[in-house]
C-alpha cells in the first residue's frame, strides 16, 4: 500500500489480487448479491482514495477489513437495515423451517447451501467474526482489532457464532443421510 | 480449534466459490491506475511550470509572501524616513537663505529697519525692493501727513467751541462758581487740557515717525548707492543718486559719493 502510495500503480494489482476474492465474499455473505458489487468497488475506491494518508498501523488485512466493517455498517443504516441481535429466535425460526420442510430442504439445498443460509440468519456481529476468521483469515485478536472490541468479545461472537451453525448442520445432516 | 470447528469451515470452504466479476476487476484497477497517473500528470505539470523561465510560485503572488519582499520594502521604508526626510527638511530650511524672496513678502516680514539694512549689506536686497520701499516710504508720509491735518483741524474744531461755551458759563453763571459748582466746570476744563496734550504728543509722533522713515529710506538708499559704487557699478550708482536727489532734494549726500561718481 505504501508502494502504491508512492505512485507504483502495479503494487495496487499485487493488493487487489490478493485480497479481492475473500473481500467480494465478506461483503456478499453480510450484503447480499444486489448490493455486492457497488459496495465491493466502494471499498476499493476508498483504498484508492487513502492511497496517500495511508500509515501502517496495522496489516493491511485489518485495515482493509475495517474500512469494509465501516462502509457495510453505513449500508446498513442508509437502507434502515436492521441486523438481527435476538440470535435465538432466528435460529429457532431456521431450525423450524429446516425441520417443518425436511424433504424439501433436501431436495433443494445441500450442506453448503444449508451451511450459507445459516451464515446468513446468524447475527450480525457474530456473522462478521465468522466471516473474518473464514474469508480473510483473522485470527480473533486480529478480529478484535478490526471489529474495535475487546479479545473477548470477539471470542464470544465466534464461539457463539460456530454453535449455532453447528446446531443448523444436525439436522440438515440428519435429513441427508435419512436418519430420524 | 475443534472437529466441530473444523468441518464447518471445510464446508464452508468447499462450495465457496464467488468471485467479482472481471468488469468490476477492470473498473477498480482503472481506477487505481487513473487517480496515480493523473497524480503523477499533475505532479509533472507542477515542476514543468515551476521549471519554465520566468514562471512565479502561487505564493510570489502576494507582495508580502516571500519573507525578502517584506525585508526590503521596510528597509526602504526607514531610508526614507530617516535619511531622505531629515535632509529635505534641510533643504526647505536653507532655501529661503539663498533665494531671493518676493518683495511682498519680504516686506510684510522685515518690520524693523535695521534688518533691512542687514539685507542690504548682504547684497541680497535689490533695486526693485529699493524703488518699493521708496514708494511705500512715500506712501507712508502722505498718510501721515493727512493724518496730521485731520489732528490739526480736530484741534482747532474743539478750541472754537471751548472759547464760545467758557463765555458764558464765565459771565452768567458766577454764582454758581461760587457755590461750589464750579467742580465739574473746572473737570471739564482739564480733560480738555488733557485731549490737547494728547493730540499735540501724536502729532509730535506722527512728526518724528515721518522724520525717521526719511532718514531711514534716505540713509538705507544712500547706502545702496554706496555699494553700486563699491562694486563698480557707477552707471547705475549715478542713476540711483538721480532719483535719490529728485526724492530727497534737501538731503545731504556724502561728499564721498559725489567724488566716486565725478570721476
Amino acid at each position: 500500500m505504501l508502494s502504491y502510495g508512492a505512485g507504483n500503480a502495479d503494487a495496487f494489482d499485487t493488493l487487489y489480487q490478493r485480497h479481492k476474492t475473500p473481500l467480494y465474499r465478506f461483503v456478499l455473505r453480510q450484503c447480499g448479491q444486489e448490493n455486492v458489487d457497488a459496495l465491493f468497488q466502494d471499498i476499493w475506491l476508498k483504498v484508492i482514495n487513502a492511497r496517500n494518508d495511508y500509515q501502517v498501523k496495522a496489516k493491511f488485512k485489518t485495515w482493509l477489513y475495517h474500512l469494509a466493517r465501516n462502509r457495510i455498517i453505513d449500508h446498513y443504516r442508509r437502507n434502515s437495515i436492521r441486523p438481527i441481535d435476538n440470535h435465538e429466535d432466528e435460529l429457532n425460526t431456521v431450525a423450524d423451517t429446516t425441520i417443518a420442510q425436511p424433504e424439501k430442504q433436501l431436495q433443494k439445498q445441500n450442506q453448503h447451501e444449508t451451511l450459507l443460509d445459516a451464515i446468513a440468519k446468524l447475527p450480525r456481529e457474530q456473522r462478521e467474526a465468522f466471516l473474518l476468521r473464514e474469508e480473510a483469515g483473522l485470527s480473533v485478536e486480529q478480529i478484535a482489532e478490526t471489529c474495535g472490541i475487546n479479545f473477548e468479545t470477539a471470542k464470544s461472537r465466534l464461539r457463539y457464532a460456530i454453535n449455532k451453525l453447528r446446531q443448523q448442520l444436525v439436522p440438515a445432516e440428519e435429513d441427508n443421510t435419512g436418519e430420524p | 480449534m475443534s472437529t466441530d470447528e473444523e468441518k464447518i469451515s471445510s464446508l464452508y470452504q468447499q462450495g465457496n466459490n464467488e468471485t467479482p466479476p472481471g468488469q468490476l476487476d477492470d473498473a477498480i484497477l482503472n481506477a487505481a491506475h487513473d487517480a496515480v497517473n493523473s497524480a503523477s500528470l499533475e505532479h509533472k505539470t507542477r515542476d514543468t511550470h515551476a521549471k519554465r523561465p520566468g514562471h512565479k510560485h502561487p505564493k510570489a503572488k502576494s507582495p508580502f509572501s516571500g519573507s525578502w519582499l517584506a525585508t526590503v520594502s521596510i528597509a526602504a521604508v526607514l531610508i526614507i524616513t530617516v535619511i531622505l526626510v531629515p535632509l529635505m527638511e534641510q533643504e526647505l530650511q536653507q532655501a529661503p537663505s539663498e533665494t531671493t524672496p518676493p518683495i511682498t513678502g519680504l516686506d510684510s516680514k522685515l518690520d524693523t529697519s535695521d534688518e533691512k539694512i542687514k539685507l542690504l549689506r548682504e547684497g541680497k536686497y535689490e533695486q526693485e525692493s529699493v524703488s518699493k520701499l521708496k514708494s511705500e516710504t512715500a506712501r507712508k508720509e502722505q498718510s501721515q501727513k493727512a493724518k496730521k491735518r485731520s489732528l490739526m483741524k480736530t484741534q482747532e474744531r474743539q478750541s472754537d467751541q471751548a472759547a464760545p461755551t467758557a463765555t458764558p458759563m464765565a459771565t452768567s453763571m458766577p454764582a454758581l462758581m461760587s457755590t461750589g459748582k464750579t467742580a465739574s466746570n473746572f473737570s471739564k476744563a482739564e480733560s480738555d487740557a488733557e485731549e490737547k496734550s494728547i493730540v499735540d504728543n501724536l502729532v509730535e509722533d506722527a512728526a518724528e515717525v515721518e522724520t525717521s522713515a526719511v532718514i531711514m529710506t534716505a540713509e538705507l538708499w544712500l547706502e545702496k548707492i554706496q555699494r553700486l559704487i563699491d562694486a563698480g557699478n557707477l552707471k547705475l550708482a549715478a542713476q540711483e543718486l538721480d532719483e535719490f536727489k529728485k526724492q530727497y532734494p534737501n538731503e545731504e549726500v556724502e561728499q564721498s559719493i559725489i567724488d566716486s561718481l565725478n570721476r
